[in-house]
């Protein structure tokens, strides 16, 4: 959704001056200091400045196919192999077979249930190298997600809870001053707030903040914003 | 001869700041106060505040023009608003139905049209879809609050970077990352909800 939000927002681009006006604006304010009454006229020479001499377009014009026809005759670079070469990567790693610990770990993980993550990963000890390989791309992937998440690309949240969007949110403002980072989620719940129920978090996060207790704003946001 | 080429080239700098960041200028005030003839007037005092900074004798170099000239903006904008009471229109049978009060002082609504957006390349019907898009979301940014409108037209519009915003906006470039997520989110959600209202209604 927020693609199409984006793609409305570039639409605006397109709101812009007159060309006319742009042009006597500026001539006025330069001669004037000041709006002339009425937008004067532009010349054509306003617009498409000095002529270019023929001459000199001639001349550019064959610079430019000297310089083309000597690239394709003498390359750049004579060392390059120009050819395409098909790279071989050869990977030293084993692959772990495929038994039922790997495949129920896997499961588990994605279940999200912990407490019998670490009973599965006892039977088996390749799972707990493939849970800290799990571990880490789950890692990873938050970073990269949050990170297109910060930048409005469409369709990336679906792969992150609402609080770990919430989270991500917390720890890029943290990284500066937990303070600062404090005092601005206050006034976005204040500036955001429609229902009654938002009035009372908002009380608890700016008592929250008054007492310096930046982790327990940090909280209420996390846990009222995205619940 | 010093002075003359002295003042020559403060005209040149001026132009190329001129030349360089009209059109943003000009679209943000747009947006802001929903009147061409308006935005051409404010843009032009917003221009002419600038010359008159370049042509001081104590004026050496403008170290960020485009933080100036914004600086500028923004407070000719709220001088605007100030002036500019909100009007309460009441909802009637056949009237328009963005003309409802809004927060912020742009309770009226001024059709596209006077804007020019053509395109030689873009066909009749194009552009008819263009400008129904540029509606519905100028529409919903008219709704959020100054802050977050700014961030989207700084950012979306203008390509400023989140350090130039943070800059603007005198906060932390953390804060400013996390304040255009949300706008995005507000905006949506501002244009979820004309959509609603325009389906009730």
């Amino acid at each position: 959704m927020e693609r199409e939000v984006l793609r409305k927002i570039y639409t605006l681009r397109k709101i812009g001056p007159d060309k006319d006006w742009k042009d006597s604006a500026k001539k006025s304010i330069l001669s004037e200091g000041a709006l002339a009454p009425e937008a004067k006229k532009a010349t054509i020479w306003d617009h498409f400045g000095a002529p270019v001499s023929n001459s000199g377009l001639a001349l550019a014009g064959a610079f430019a196919f000297l310089f083309i026809f000597a690239s394709l005759a003498f390359p750049l670079f004579p060392d390059y192999d120009y050819e395409r070469k098909e790279v071989v990567v050869d990977l030293p790693m084993e692959v772990a077979k495929e038994d039922e610990g790997a495949g129920e770990l896997k499961e588990v993980a994605q279940s999200g249930d912990e407490e019998n993550r670490e009973k599965v990963q006892e039977k088996n000890p390749i799972e707990k190298d493939l849970a800290s390989v799990e571990d880490s791309y789950r890692e990873i992937q938050r970073e990269v997600l949050g990170t297109l998440v910060m930048s409005g690309i469409d369709g990336v949240e679906g792969d992150l809870t609402d609080k770990e969007i919430a989270e991500y949110l917390v720890e890029e403002m943290e990284g500066e001053s937990k303070e600062d980072a404090g005092e601005e989620i206050v006034t976005m719940m204040t500036e955001e707030s429609e229902e009654d129920d938002d009035k009372e978090h908002i009380q608890e996060a700016k008592e929250a903040l008054e007492n310096e207790d930046y982790e327990k704003v940090f909280d209420i946001y996390i846990t009222h914003e995205y619940n | 001869m010093f002075f003359k080429r002295k003042k020559k080239n403060k005209q040149k700098e001026f132009e190329k700041i001129y030349d360089d960041n009209v059109d943003q200028i000009f679209r943000f005030v747009y947006l802001k106060v929903n009147s061409k003839d308006d935005a051409e007037d404010m843009t032009s005092r917003v221009f002419t505040r600038l010359w008159e900074t370049i042509q001081r004798e104590d004026f050496s170099e403008l170290q960020n023009p485009r933080a100036f000239l914004y600086s500028v903006t923004r407070n000719m904008v709220i001088d605007y608003y100030r002036k500019h009471r909100p009007r309460q229109l009441e909802e009637s049978e056949g009237s328009n139905p963005y003309s409802v009060p809004t927060k912020n002082y742009r309770s009226r609504h001024v059709p596209l049209e006077d804007i020019v957006v053509e395109d030689r390349q873009m066909r009749a019907d194009e552009i008819a879809a263009i400008r129904s898009q540029m509606e519905e979301v100028r529409e919903a940014l008219s709704k959020l609050s100054d802050n977050y409108q700014n961030i989207i037209i700084w950012y979306y519009l203008d390509e400023l970077t989140t350090s130039e915003i943070a800059e603007l906006l005198e906060k932390p470039e953390s804060s400013v990352r996390v304040l255009i997520h949300r706008a995005v989110s507000s905006l949506k959600k501002s244009m979820e909800d004309n959509r609603k209202k325009k389906k009730g209604s």
